[in-house]
């Protein structure tokens, strides 16, 4: 018999692997997400985590994972690795690198197509995701045949989050980003692969924001507000006296 | 088997390079700051596990009865095994010795048994017969940077915790007391050698001391000085690297005398902690 | 009575930690008493294509001592932890990958084996490892009278006639591995069977407790009662 996770409809659902998640088949019809296995009627958790409801009836588990498992539609950085005949080999965090198509760019022809280096910074959406098969990645919006910020990024800097940070970002409301632009303008991209990058008009600027999000990281919002607004004001300090 | 490494962008490069050369740091230390060091003993004597900011590495004493070399027969013996457990960094493989493992474990060997700060002599228990062998695993678990210095942290670390049992020779009879018995002896250290690493860029003219990971792959050329409390040093490393004037050793000498200074008082203070810690956790057991 | 004061059935006092290791995936440490031990995993990761499994993902264990070169003892642990976690690790979900569990003794106080189960466990979940169960371990001895006791430490082992370590799933409530050492009758077995399957329960609970503490101190939520 499967250890039943605590139903509790007041309290968020911790989920450890293993653990039956109640539900009703009959009157429900669920799409599940990323911790969750079907075993005939059964709903069991893999993963250590939170059980999240989402509008449309999508369950999943919130982990606390740091590789990144590439899924369709997300947008992610990656950093071409290898130039191979039909393309670019990139690193995306995850186990296989993915193939990023020469002419998968806005407006990339036979004879006019983007030339990266190896090195290069790309921010790019995953379009083939499958366990069997290699991801594929493409710096266009299909919808609009436009770029529409994808593509090579320049300057500024990279750093690394976990994908629950990466996923917290990306919330338009995200309370981190909300402090951060109080303080000073900057410009942001975040994968969903953990990555982000940022740049800003001041070195120090950029320093300091990178720090925060890697110290905010795994830590509940209220409690870093503190050390954040610590931070900046230090940030200020030095950047009066220079 | 599992074979990889994360690739380090472009953009990353150029903007460490430019950090550095603004005087400032990718991590917003400066450019002699040292990153935080914890230090823990375990519950046992002679367990250190140590962080210097994210790069973790635990060091065990050991010891054994065994007969001393023809050579040296009234010296004991002290060995040090340095090792990068593969859970380390993702490129490490189980088994088998990559370039930097190598050249840390000889750079941490030269360090603490070349520079003499472990008395052997006292590790004689009869002449020729019996001494000590005292033996020093070092594991390196998380690698982000600059293992080598958080490496010699541990070691010299788990060597001033480490107390051997006590022994009582009639003639050629030797008996060895337990723990509870009677209170065992730590190690007599002369000196206590430190290692601080300088990372070198902009044409070797900024230099940054404990280089982080990201510094370390992204840097011009490497120095590593051995140095005591007491200012003598007792190792300098350069190997290879960008070449560099000797205004700037003797610099980076000065710098690394002060780092020496504050990091071994870290490593007593930890140390004092955990004696006391250790003598009131006897007490509570008394009682 | 025991040397610490414990009963017969009682384990010692357990300490956990998640995400310790910046560069791993995955980590957790576990302690029994002054037993720790340290797992780190990679994963899933790429791998060489000699060794690449196209149904599953290939998972390789390295075990090793608190000091001293590595023996035939820790491959014997490699080989164990591994069958153990291959039934645990739904590895079909990532094919063409290898997951690599790395085990380090901190310190050995006895049970080191038991300890290392429990220790990847916290590991796997922290990696975001797909599992389909729980697994704990525990040890046990049977001292010289046929008495047995739970998670004994290395001065009690030093008396013991038998030593034996159960990992049990949560799920089945079944056994997963056991390995068993010494000279033991089949009503020892038994009760040794009992006794660890007490302890192990008893971990199992603890562990789900632990990682509530922690998950709602990362999260800022509140799971009501555990």
């Amino acid at each position: 018999m499967s250890p039943t996770a605590m139903q509790d409809d007041d309290h968020p659902q911790l989920v450890l692997p293993g653990d039956r998640i109640l539900y009703d088949p009959s009157s429900q019809k669920i799409k599940i997400g990323p911790g969750l296995q079907q075993e005939d009627t059964l709903l069991i958790g893999t993963k250590l985590g939170v059980l999240h409801k989402a509008a449309g009836n999508r369950w999943w588990i919130d982990s606390n994972q740091r590789r990144y498992i590439p899924a369709t539609n997300e947008n992610i950085l990656g950093i071409v690795t290898h130039r191979i005949s039909e393309g670019y080999r990139v690193d995306i965090g995850a186990a296989q690198p993915a193939t990023l198509d020469q002419f998968a760019f806005e407006g990339a022809t036979k004879r006019n197509k983007p030339n990266l280096e190896v090195g290069t910074l790309v921010y790019a959406k995953v379009t083939v995701a499958n366990k069997d098969m290699e991801p594929e990645i493409e710096c266009l919006n299909q919808s609009t045949k436009k770029a529409d910020g994808y593509g090579e990024i320049k300057g500024g800097h990279l750093f690394r989050v976990s994908l629950a940070m990466a996923r917290s970002l990306l919330d338009p409301s995200s309370p981190l980003l909300k402090l951060l632009s109080q303080s000073f303008p900057f410009e942001i991209a975040v994968g969903m692969n953990g990555r982000i990058w940022i740049n800003a008009a001041q070195t120090i600027q950029v320093i300091t924001a990178a720090n925060i999000l890697q110290k905010a990281d795994g830590k509940p919002v209220d409690k870093v507000e503190k050390l954040i607004r610590a931070e900046l004001k230090q940030m200020k300090e030095r950047m009066d006296v220079t | 088997m599992v074979r990889e490494t994360e690739p380090i962008a472009n953009n990353e490069r150029a903007f460490v390079k430019n950090v550095i050369l603004e005087g400032l740091r990718v991590d917003n230390r400066s450019a002699h700051d040292v990153r935080t060091v914890k230090i823990n003993f375990g519950s046992q004597w002679g367990h250190s596990e140590v962080q210097l900011g994210k790069t973790r590495v635990a060091a065990t004493v050991s010891c054994e009865m065994v007969r001393p070399s023809p050579a040296q027969p009234t010296e004991g013996i002290i060995q040090f095994s340095t090792e990068f457990s593969p859970m380390a960094s993702p490129s490490i493989e189980s088994g088998r010795l990559s370039e930097e493992e190598v050249l840390i474990s000889r750079l941490l060997e030269k360090a603490l048994k070349r520079s003499r700060a472990i008395d052997t002599e006292g590790l004689c228990i009869v002449a020729g017969e019996k001494v000590w062998a005292v033996r020093v695993d070092i594991r390196v678990l998380d690698h982000n940077g600059n293992v080598l210095d958080c490496a010699c942290i541990a070691a010299v670390a788990a060597l001033q915790h480490f107390r051997r049992p006590d022994v009582t020779v009639v003639g050629e009879e030797v008996t060895i007391h337990s723990l509870d018995e009677r209170s065992p002896i730590p190690l007599s250290i002369f000196h206590i050698p430190i290692c601080v690493t300088f990372a070198f860029f902009s044409n070797g003219e900024r230099q940054v001391v404990d280089p982080s990971l990201l510094e370390e792959q992204i840097q011009e050329g490497d120095m590593t000085f051995v140095i005591n409390i007491h200012r003598e040093l007792c190792t300098l490393s350069k190997a290879g690297g960008i070449p560099i004037e000797g205004s700037q050793i003797l610099h980076c000498a000065n710098i690394a005398a002060i780092k020496a200074a504050e990091i071994t008082e870290l490593i007593k203070a930890a140390n004092m902690e955990s004696q006391t810690r250790k003598e009131k956790k006897k007490e509570s057991k008394r009682e | 009575m025991r040397p610490d004061k414990r009963n017969t059935n009682d384990i010692r006092v357990t300490h956990t930690a998640l995400g310790q290791l910046h560069r791993a995936d995955g980590s957790g440490r576990y302690q029994f008493g002054d037993s720790s031990v340290l797992c780190g995993i990679y994963g899933p990761a790429a791998i060489g294509l000699r060794d690449e499994k196209l149904d599953r993902a290939v998972i390789e264990v390295s075990f090793s001592a608190a000091h001293g070169k590595s023996t035939t003892r820790e491959r014997l642990h490699e080989r164990l932890l591994r069958s153990t976690f291959e039934t645990a690790i739904l590895s079909a979900l990532h094919p063409r990958t290898g997951i690599r569990i790395t085990c380090q003794t901190l310190c050995d106080d006895g049970a080191v084996l038991a300890t290392s189960i429990n220790a990847t466990m916290l590991a796997l979940m922290d990696a975001g490892i797909p599992l389909r169960s729980v697994i704990t371990a525990v040890s046990c001895m049977v001292d010289k009278e046929g008495e047995v006791f739970l998670d004994p430490t290395a001065l009690e082992l030093k008396e013991a006639q038998s030593t034996h370590t159960f990992a049990f799933d949560n799920v089945s409530g079944g056994v997963v591995s056991c390995e068993s050492t010494g000279v033991f009758t089949e009503e020892e077995y038994e009760s040794c069977y009992d006794i660890c399957k007490q302890g192990s329960d008893a971990i199992e609970r603890f562990l789900r407790h632990a990682l509530q503490k922690k998950l709602e101190k990362q999260s800022g939520l509140d799971f009501g009662k555990s």
